[in-house]
């Protein structure tokens, strides 16, 4: 939820002079949190906050110093609610305290430089992104942004999908370095150690009309 | 014979072309659906973001480059906000 927040063009554009991280802790005690994060984070007043929930989100000026915090669900504004905050409105005043320009709305089809990449060989592609989203709108992990899963791919794996004549058939245990990233595995970092293990029958390849 | 090797041969041919026709129907269909699921600009909005792996990275860089930093903490949870793992 919080990562759809952010990842509307509004607030990207608000986001844009920023340089952007994020941590994970599942554990009790932080002890999986890196040193920086669990120093930061425990400082802050939003960790003891008692209308705490599970997101946070600071803002730091260049020099590492904390100049605003505010909770990371999405929420608030006139309905405010405990726990949750109106990020477009949060990020604004912290852009304020920054000293920021105004924003000014930039293409929605500018260059990708945080999406994962790889590097490969010349004479044929590293590999393939995929982007595997949840589409059911009553599922928990709905979104429209989709998670990215790299996979690199040496030159032989290429050779099955080289384009035919005519269409034929491949396996689908071909494409197994693919398709183990299907939902939930792709998303759910708890179903990453579970994902799918066989895949039987046949695809088609054919050339298609661009 | 010689009419029913002309006949199998069209049929034969009817066939292929048929076939042919069909793969393309699929070929098609599968592009359709490809361009309809594909993510659009607006989706992949949140990659045009400077994102770092760390704090310690975000700060060197912040520092280098006199910019700010934007702060992400999710508690109960294992996962990459970048990647969009939860």
């Amino acid at each position: 939820m919080a990562r759809g927040s952010l990842a509307s063009p509004a607030v990207v554009d608000l986001l844009r002079p920023f340089i952007i991280t994020a941590a994970h802790s599942g554990e009790e005690d932080l002890a999986d949190l890196e040193p920086a994060v669990r120093e930061v984070f425990t400082k802050s007043d939003l960790s003891k906050d008692p209308n705490r929930l599970n997101v946070f989100m600071l803002v730091l000026d260049s020099q590492g110093r904390v100049v605003h915090e505010f909770h990371g669900l999405p929420g608030g504004g006139r309905a405010a609610v405990l726990g949750r905050s109106d990020h477009q409105a949060e990020i604004r005043i912290a852009r304020a305290k920054l000293k920021l320009p105004e924003e000014k709305p930039q293409k929605a089809d500018g260059p990708l430089k945080g999406l994962p990449d790889l590097k490969g060989q010349a004479g044929h592609p590293a590999g393939v992104r995929l982007f595997i989203r949840q589409d059911d709108p009553s599922n928990s992990h709905f979104s429209q942004v989709p998670v990215v899963e790299i996979v690199s791919m040496k030159a032989d794996e290429w050779k099955p999908l080289s384009f035919p004549p005519r269409a034929r058939e491949i396996e689908a245990e071909s494409l197994r370095s693919w398709l183990v990233w299907l939902y939930p595995a792709g998303v759910r970092t708890a179903d990453e150690q579970r994902r799918f293990q066989k895949f039987s029958g046949t695809l088609k390849l054919a050339r298609g009309i661009g | 014979m010689t009419t029913r090797k002309l006949f199998v041969t069209i049929l034969g041919m009817a066939c292929a072309v048929s076939a042919h026709g069909a793969d393309q129907r699929d070929a098609q269909s599968v592009v359709g659906k490809f361009r309809s699921a594909r993510p659009q600009a607006a989706d992949l909005a949140i990659y045009q973001l400077d994102w770092m792996p760390t704090l310690k990275a975000a700060r060197e860089k912040a520092a280098r480059e006199v910019r700010p930093i934007f702060l992400v903490v999710v508690r109960n949870s294992f996962g990459d906000l970048c990647s969009g793992h939860c």
